[in-house]
């Protein structure tokens, strides 16, 4: 406002004046705050905690590295990392992949374009565990509609939310029903910000929609491709509400996912020490694919 | 002003160190001895913990009769759905902000009183107060621990045979009455199933208090030793034999399998939806089913067909006094109203359930006329409570875990003793 500050350089602190970072500090102080007491302290505590034994009600005992030691030993964690994994593989690719192609679609020049993007972005908007309550009755063995249509087809369908297998598949087709138009308007903001010249002089050149598509769109939007990809990542591994609602049994879990285990260890079972270390190995987990991934960008995403 | 910057490595140790100090010194946590004050009039609010909102209104009744005897205290419901209750109990208790007087099962009964976390209520007991006498000694037995009485007696269930008349009509069968055992229960169950037109003999639910658990007793078998540290299902053998018996009604497609009952539970919506025939259930269901007779459902119900023994489980909450409130005083007077006749009488009257005390059984049976709901009633004198170790319920989600495996015919038959009862003992490790 007028001030000879400069935002275009590297050494802005050096210009700014003592009252004026007093008032940074300042307006950003509510926010950091909330981020210390909410975040920073609980961030700390859960990390001095988990080297704890600790059922909620009294206090919690040291024991060393024990949980960690016990992490790996422990074949319920392995099932919950099985499935975890079993669902963000083929959600993070095929939501990706499907989204794009969506978004391709939707921004060419097609009746009811409009209509088209409300009705894919709709799910997006509805709240996981509605979803998984509907889809759940979806899934039926007896009374859904799924194996009601099969049965017409003179196939008896599967317990799909029962069985390990079918319940890996009926998570991702939730998972892919609720994100994908998400990722579609994402995409869509990408496509309009690839310049059109690009397209209009390739055309004289002679190329044709799929050698546009593959050499100018899908290049340009790896951008956003790759944090779409990041983001999908991050949110497979902590799959929780959906897959808990669809495929709970009585008091257990037919498909435990890592985030279930934690909830289940810590609020169920009352070893809240080990649950804590859980999730510390969860968290090393997502940093180390986020980190992988944000050295691969190299090789496969280019900035216009 | 570079020299303004935080060092990050400080700041995540700081605030570490400062958590982990404030985890340990927190004043939440179990206290030996609690003493207190008798309440001495003076204006107070209470807050009281409850989970399920169909019992509200009976429960305002209840504090609207308190207020007239003590009108200085003034009582907050705080309504926590069960889903959460536990996980915010648990949280609340440790973080020191948790209800003055709340609902209590009793599998989490010697969790809590092991901690510290309850006001011993024995004064509440005895002359002046509450007579013993009047309650069933298995409902006094659910919340004593280690020699006290932690619970003030709310009220009770018990577990009993629904049946739909039309299934039985036609089929020809006659009603299910107290001289059933298990032979005609299976032989009835096999009678009325009808797989081509969707129809199942029973529908056994997935949990043990309205399912296994009471054949295991009525096999004269338990799932844990005297010690309550160990799980002898396999053992003992005649509980392994009980587990074994149920799963046959699986195996054999006489009940819907738990594949189907994942989302569709039998008591909630096959039973009612008119294509189970019997259904052992609990007097908490009662007035559902009464209330669609109306609606032309065919409800009676029998007492639940005997093994070696008659048996069945019996349950009931207790209202209990946290020992970090600041009202104890008054805490304790409202626990006590809520078990005296006045305050037991509403809990009859507004259909919550049976109350625990004596005599006042027909407040509740009175409400469901066209139900012979007495068999409830009768099965008190029968009832048994459940076996709660003080390292909590942890071990009884893995008991149904292993059980309903072997429901859906993972586990094999002659497998299923020895598989729960070595997943059992591993969680009672683990708890421990």
């Amino acid at each position: 406002m007028g001030t000879q500050t400069t935002y275009s350089t590297g050494k802005k602190s050096n210009s700014l004046s003592a009252s004026e970072s007093r008032w940074g500090y300042g307006l950003i102080a509510p926010m950091m705050i909330g981020f210390a007491i909410f975040f920073l302290i609980a961030l700390g505590a859960s990390f001095v905690l988990s080297f704890t034994k600790w059922d909620l009600l009294n206090a919690p005992v040291f024991n060393g590295l024990d949980n960690y030691r016990k992490v790996f030993g422990d074949p319920k964690f392995r099932t919950a990392l099985f499935n975890t994994f079993a669902i963000a593989v083929p959600n993070v690719i095929l939501r990706v992949g499907i989204a794009m192609g969506l978004a391709v679609a939707l921004n060419s020049k097609i009746a009811f374009r409009t209509f088209y993007r409300i009705v894919f972005f709709l799910p997006v908007l509805t709240m996981p565990v509605a979803t998984a309550t509907i889809w759940k009755w979806v899934f039926d063995p007896k009374y859904g509609p799924v194996n009601g249509f099969l049965r017409q087809a003179g196939v008896e369908g599967p317990s799909w939310l029962f069985h390990q297998n079918t319940a890996i598949f009926a998570v991702v087709v939730v998972l892919l029903w609720s994100g994908v138009g998400y990722d579609m308007i994402i995409f869509l903001a990408g496509l309009q910000a690839i310049p059109r010249d690009y397209y209009e002089a390739s055309s004289l050149d002679g190329a044709s929609g799929w050698q546009q598509f593959r050499d100018i769109t899908v290049p340009l939007l790896t951008p956003t491709t790759f944090f779409l990809s990041v983001i999908a990542v991050i949110g497979s591994l902590q799959v929780f509400d959906l897959v808990y609602v669809m495929t709970r049994l009585d008091t257990s879990n037919r498909l435990p996912t890592l985030v279930y285990y934690i909830y289940n260890l810590g609020f169920e079972q009352r070893q809240m020490g080990y649950a804590i270390a859980v999730a510390w190995v969860l968290l090393a987990l997502i940093l180390g694919f986020t980190f992988v991934q944000f050295r691969m960008q190299r090789r496969w995403v280019h900035y216009q | 002003m570079v020299s303004h910057k935080f060092d990050r490595r400080t700041l995540m140790q700081a605030s570490a160190a400062g958590a982990a100090a404030a985890m340990f010194a927190k004043s939440g946590f179990a206290q030996d001895e609690v003493t207190f004050e008798p309440y001495d009039g003076e204006e107070v609010t209470i807050s009281y913990g409850i989970w399920d909102s169909a019992q509200q209104a009976g429960v305002e009744e209840q504090i609207a009769a308190f207020k007239a005897v003590q009108p200085n205290i003034t009582v907050e419901i705080q309504l926590t759905p069960w889903s959460d209750y536990w996980t915010k109990l648990q949280t609340a208790v440790s973080g020191g902000e948790a209800f003055d007087v709340f609902w209590l099962n009793s599998a989490n009964c010697p969790v809590y009183a092991s901690a510290g976390a309850l006001v011993p209520l024995d004064s509440i007991f005895g002359e002046g107060g509450l007579d013993p006498a009047n309650y069933p000694e298995q409902i006094l037995d659910l919340y004593s621990f280690e020699g006290h009485r932690y619970g003030s007696p709310r009220e009770y269930d018990t577990i009993a045979l629904f049946y739909n008349k039309d299934i039985f009509d036609a089929a020809g069968e006659a009603y299910p009455d107290d001289t059933w055992d298990w032979a005609k229960f299976r032989e009835v169950a096999e009678k009325l199933t009808d797989e081509a037109n969707g129809i199942y003999g029973v529908g056994l639910h997935l949990s043990g208090q309205e399912n296994y658990s009471n054949f295991v007793l009525q096999n004269e078998g338990r799932y844990l030793n005297d010690a309550l540290d160990a799980c002898v299902v396999a053992d003992e053998v005649v509980a392994g034999e009980a587990l074994q018996w149920v799963t046959q009604f699986y195996l054999d497609g006489l009940t819907p399998g738990p594949d189907v009952q994942q989302s569709n539970p039998a008591p909630d919506s096959l039973f009612p939806g008119g294509v189970v025939g019997m259904l052992p259930g609990g007097s908490f269901r009662a007035k559902t089913y009464h209330d669609l007779i109306e609606s032309g459902f065919n409800v009676g119900v029998a007492p639940l067909p005997q093994g070696k023994k008659r048996a069945t489980v019996i349950h009931g909450l207790g209202n209990v006094v946290w020992s970090g409130s600041k009202n104890i005083g008054a805490a304790v007077e409202f626990a006590k109203f809520l078990g005296g006749e006045e305050a037991e009488r509403l809990i009859g009257t507004t259909g919550i359930g049976l109350p625990a005390f004596k005599g006042l059984e027909y407040t509740w049976t009175d409400g469901l006329t066209e139900l012979d709901a007495q068999v409830f009633v009768d099965a008190s004198e029968y009832g048994v409570i459940p076996q709660d170790p003080i390292f909590g319920p942890a071990w009884q989600g893995t008991l149904g875990e292993e059980v309903q495996k072997g429901f859906a015919g993972e586990t094999e038959l002659d497998a299923i003793p020895q598989t729960v009862q070595d997943a059992v003992n591993a969680t009672i490790a683990d708890s421990q």
